[in-house]
């Protein structure tokens, strides 16, 4: 039995590890979270390994999900565990976003799923960003400081040289996980105020990428379709999205090319 | 006829926009400037003579080309079903 403690967002999860080949799974996508073993859990899961292969994750001694391989276990302990921190920390508001630092700043990707996102986080990364998150941006309603969550970056394909992957990264049946020790630089631990948020939109064709700003309004619809926790809001979180609008630069941005992509987001938050 | 917004649904004003989220059918809207200020004179039920009247006057615009974008807004705030008639 192996046991990672694992201090997410302020919530302290406990997950037992039946073998040292899940543990060392879990390990490298949550590397960024580990914590010392001497604080009370909010949060038990349990693994177990299946024969034949497989994974049985437990939460709360009860069967949550039976995974198939090691991409379902991740998927699987992913969902369950930010839904349970999300009830928890219902002072944040979670977006379906990548968060990148930049000069002290926090800057938010968003678009759906599969359109580029972690990709492009994963070449800013390159060209001097911090991570923050690939996919879930817990903003303060309060402070509107975006707090880090840095799980393993995970990709679907290999992003286009020179942003090669490094030896680290985890591969599974169907994604890349590249953990916070592979990166080229740290990673963000603290929070860091939220300075803009770019709305992304890959277009091959577009020739050079391109940045404009777009309406508070636009902006706080954009914001509302792509908050996770709503409800957990006053009015149906409507009012969290449009301060969240409001108080930052919010602009649309056509990608391509990868290189040209972070240099235009450099530029934008450098003016 | 009188035009009135329907009730049972949560709004937010933004600069000169209006999101209205409606709850029913799950949907976020988000008027423009010139929806928006149809949207609140709806408030207490209005004819739309007296909208044309009001949105002439407010963007100084001809009684005509009035009467064609607050028919166009108004039919598309029905179709929404963010206002109704009495």
């Amino acid at each position: 039995m192996k046991i990672l403690i694992l201090r997410v967002l302020e919530v302290v999860i406990r997950v037992r590890c039946a073998d040292p080949y899940s543990y060392g799974l879990l390990l490298k996508g949550y590397s960024a979270f580990v914590t010392g073993s001497d604080v009370e859990p909010d949060l038990e899961y349990s693994v177990n390994s299946l024969d034949p292969p497989g994974f049985e994750l437990l939460f709360n001694n009860e069967l949550a999900q039976t995974a198939e391989d090691e991409y379902d276990l991740i998927y699987y302990f992913e969902k369950h565990m930010t839904m349970e921190v999300q009830k928890l920390r219902q002072d944040l508001l979670f977006m379906h976003a990548a968060a990148l630092e930049y000069n002290g700043r926090a800057l938010l990707l968003v678009a759906p799923s599969g359109s580029g996102k972690s990709t492009t986080t994963w070449a800013l990364i390159n060209s001097g960003f911090r991570y923050l998150s690939d996919e879930l941006a817990p903003i303060h309603t309060g402070t509107l400081q975006v707090h880090p969550y840095p799980h393993a970056l995970c990709l679907k394909a290999e992003p286009p040289k020179p942003f090669s992957l490094p030896d680290e990264t985890l591969h599974t049946s169907y994604t890349l996980h590249v953990p916070v020790e592979g990166f080229p630089g740290d990673w963000g631990r603290e929070p860091a105020p939220l300075a803009a948020i770019f709305f992304l939109r890959y277009d091959p064709e577009s020739g050079e990428p391109q940045v404009k700003p777009i309406s508070k309004g636009e902006a706080g619809a954009r914001i509302y379709s792509n908050a996770l926790n709503l409800l957990a809001h006053a009015r149906y979180g409507l009012d969290a999205a449009v301060k969240v609008a409001g108080h930052s630069l919010c602009l649309e941005l056509v990608t391509n090319d990868l290189r040209k992509t972070c240099d235009l987001i450099k530029s934008t938050l450098q003016h | 006829m009188q035009y009135r917004k329907r009730e049972n649904l949560t709004v937010q004003s933004v600069d000169e926009e209006t999101l209205i989220l409606d709850l029913d059918s799950n949907h976020i809207h988000q008027l423009n400037p010139t929806a928006s200020f149809i949207w609140e004179l709806c408030g207490g039920g209005i004819s739309v003579d007296r909208l044309t009247e009001l949105f002439a006057e407010n963007y100084d615009i001809d009684g005509k080309t009035a009467r064609v974008d607050v028919e166009n807004v108004v039919r598309q705030l029905l179709d929404l079903g963010l206002i109704k008639t009495d």
